[in-house]
């Protein structure tokens, strides 16, 4: 694999292209549906997980989405200055960070994406619409980052794949955050250890 | 630079497993069953909460993936029997008790999380 600071346009052509990005758009939506099919008819455990030091389950998923937000948040700076939009031009560390920054981001989203599909499962009452919202974008986002990741694999992709695929896996996980630790620090008060 | 790519690399791979461990996790992780009931007193409805209720409402009723409890329970259920019926049938991703707790202990635990909470 050669490694790049900045993203590699996809030449491949244009039919190639699209059949990838069909093909890695299906593997993504694939995976957000398993995660909701299994969120919905699995029985909830109903039970706490680790704390890893905090005072409870909850207040270490809010923490956890917090973190992955804000690296997420460094992944976006260094994207933007991987192609260019801030800057000057970039060094070659600066892929290899954006890469390793990402992986721990999905990392840390990894203890709280358990607890939520394996304790409490998939809200489908819509009039619920906080956990609705959340359990609908959590599915989401797995599928998108999936498609990202393939996206980043394959560079047979059109070349505004990535970037777009980047900016809604960001907005997805904001989004997931919003109504998950956001509303948990408005409800229980910040920092909430 | 090639140190570097070697950490990325590195920290990928433990991703890939850590995430396949996760999905095996899903599916084989069974349930802790939760500690036993007393047989009665005033300790049941609180031995109720903690193991059956307060992973989702928290320990303190101030609520987490459940909505909050303490202090708002006499406004949003006037009628207790309201609040049992709500225990025992289950409401969105809440599940239902009626199959895993007596009438009884339902009662109790209207009463601990009304008064005690």
């Amino acid at each position: 694999m050669t490694e790049t600071a900045v993203p590699v346009t996809g030449d491949a052509p244009v039919g190639a292209g699209r059949v990838t990005l069909l093909g890695a758009a299906l593997v993504g939506a694939a995976v957000a549906v398993a995660l909701g099919v299994y969120a919905d008819k699995h029985d909830p455990a109903g039970q706490a997980l680790f704390t890893l030091g905090f005072s409870g389950t909850i207040n270490m998923k809010a923490w956890l989405a917090t973190i992955a937000v804000v690296l997420a948040c460094v992944q976006l700076v260094l994207a933007a200055w991987m192609y260019g939009k801030i800057g000057s031009s970039p060094p070659a560390a600066v892929g290899p960070v954006h890469r390793l920054v990402g992986t721990l981001a999905f990392l840390v989203t990894l203890p709280v994406a358990y607890h939520c599909l394996w304790s409490l499962g998939f809200e489908t009452d819509v009039g619920d619409s906080r956990r609705f919202w959340h359990s609908l974008l959590g599915c989401v986002f797995y599928g998108m980052f999936t498609f990202k990741v393939l996206s980043v694999r394959s560079r047979r992709m059109p070349g505004w794949t990535l970037p777009i695929a980047g900016g809604l896996v960001f907005a997805l996980l904001v989004g997931i955050w919003v109504t998950s630790s956001l509303w948990f620090f408005d409800n229980a008060g910040f920092p909430s250890f | 630079m090639i140190a570097l790519n070697s950490v990325v690399r590195a920290v990928q791979y433990a991703a890939l497993f850590v995430t396949a461990a996760f999905v095996l996790l899903l599916f084989v992780n069974e349930p802790a069953q939760p500690a036993p009931i007393p047989a009665a007193g005033a300790d049941v409805g609180e031995a109720i909460y903690s193991t059956r209720c307060a992973s989702c409402h928290a320990s303190d009723g101030s609520g987490g993936f459940g909505p909050a409890l303490a202090d708002v329970l006499d406004e949003r259920f006037p009628d207790p029997a309201d609040q049992a019926a709500v225990i025992a049938g289950g409401r969105g991703s809440m599940p239902s008790f009626d199959a895993s707790l007596t009438p009884e202990e339902i009662d109790a635990v209207v009463v601990y999380t009304r008064t005690d909470l």
